[in-house]
């Protein structure tokens, strides 16, 4: 089964790239979310494997999303750092396993 | 008691892209080994040799201190805060990526390869302003002694990022020996050896080889061969 991923950031030119290079990789599917609110719609539509909180997410909001997405089993929320695909598949393959390779 | 890790040169991630001959000490883009993700908040240390004319086009960067240090040869920067510059060897350049930045790095000669290593640390902090610096260090001052290029602090020697972190660099006469102290309590410090051969707390080290050692305030070390160069990374072993 595919692991659906999705980046939370409130840059679109850098979400444009996230889903890009997350949908790039064989056996996981992408989605991004520039707001809250439509990453709530994508928890609604999707069942998440692996949520990722990227840059300009304020404290409150962050709060927000980790209250939401942790009430999920099996869910990881991630930090993601460094903007692109230095550490992207890094983190992700951290907490899914390497099953795909 | 002081406790280690050490890296080989061999040990390292290694891509080859044609114009970008890549080896990487922790784990980056397609490059996984779980046993090597980072050093505390060291995250990435990768050794680039860039063909001449070749780079990095425009891409982004957020929430990381990314350090760069040009070997040989000399790289253009251009980034989304208007920065333009080349840098070469004897410089140094740092970014606070913060909320986020774009940048391009291509090397400045048509035909000569340069040989950098980029550097990312976990900032201390999260969505910060984006910045970029840049500074030529004095080579000289580096002779016997471990000269510091970065710290934390706006006004002290070298750059400054947004991490608890100090660098150094230095170039030794082979038979000199001295002691690396650590810079704050809960730090560890990690070498890496960029030119010749060394001895850091007893442990044998060769060109490109990398040795953490953290839960120690003082750090022996010994340089093995003249002109033996090393860069001292001193950063958090926790991330804030």
């Amino acid at each position: 089964m595919d692991t659906n991923i999705l980046y939370i950031g409130r840059d679109p030119k850098m979400c444009a790239i996230l889903h890009r290079l997350l949908n790039a990789r064989e056996g996981w599917n992408g989605f991004t979310a520039l707001t809250n609110a439509e990453a709530f719609e994508v928890a609604k539509a999707q069942r998440l494997s692996v949520v990722l909180l990227g840059s300009g997410i304020t404290d409150d909001e962050e709060r927000v999303l980790r209250g939401f997405f942790g009430t999920f089993p099996d869910l990881k929320i991630i930090q993601h750092y460094g903007g692109g695909s230095g550490l992207l598949y890094n983190e992700i393959l951290q907490v899914v396993g390497n099953s795909h390779d | 008691m002081a406790q280690s890790v050490l890296h080989t040169a061999n040990m390292r991630g290694h891509a080859n892209h044609g114009w970008l001959d890549a080896h990487h000490t922790f784990s980056f883009a397609n490059h996984y080994n779980p046993e090597m993700m980072n050093f505390g908040v060291l995250r990435v240390l990768n050794d680039d040799r860039v063909a001449g004319g070749r780079g990095f086009g425009s891409h982004p960067h957020d929430n990381m201190e990314i350090i760069t240090i040009p070997l040989t040869g000399s790289l253009a920067h251009e980034d989304s805060m208007g920065n333009a510059s080349v840098i070469k060897n004897g410089d140094i350049q740092v970014m606070s990526a913060g909320t986020g930045v774009y940048h391009s790095e291509y090397n400045a000669d048509p035909d000569q390869e340069v040989n950098l290593l980029q550097i990312w640390l976990f900032p201390n902090k999260k969505n910060v302003t984006p910045r970029y610096g840049q500074l030529s260090l004095n080579l000289d001052e580096r002779h016997n002694r471990f000269q510091q290029i970065l710290s934390p602090n706006a006004d002290d020697e070298g750059v400054w990022i947004h991490q608890d972190a100090w660098f150094s660099l230095g170039r030794f006469d082979a038979g000199f020996e001295t002691a690396y102290t650590i810079r704050k309590p809960g730090n560890g410090a990690y070498f890496f050896v960029i030119s010749g051969k060394v001895t850091v707390s007893g442990q044998q080290l060769d060109t490109r080889d990398g040795y953490g050692v953290w839960d120690a305030a003082e750090i022996s070390f010994r340089a093995d061969t003249d002109g033996a160069e090393v860069l001292v990374m001193d950063v958090p072993m926790q991330l804030q």
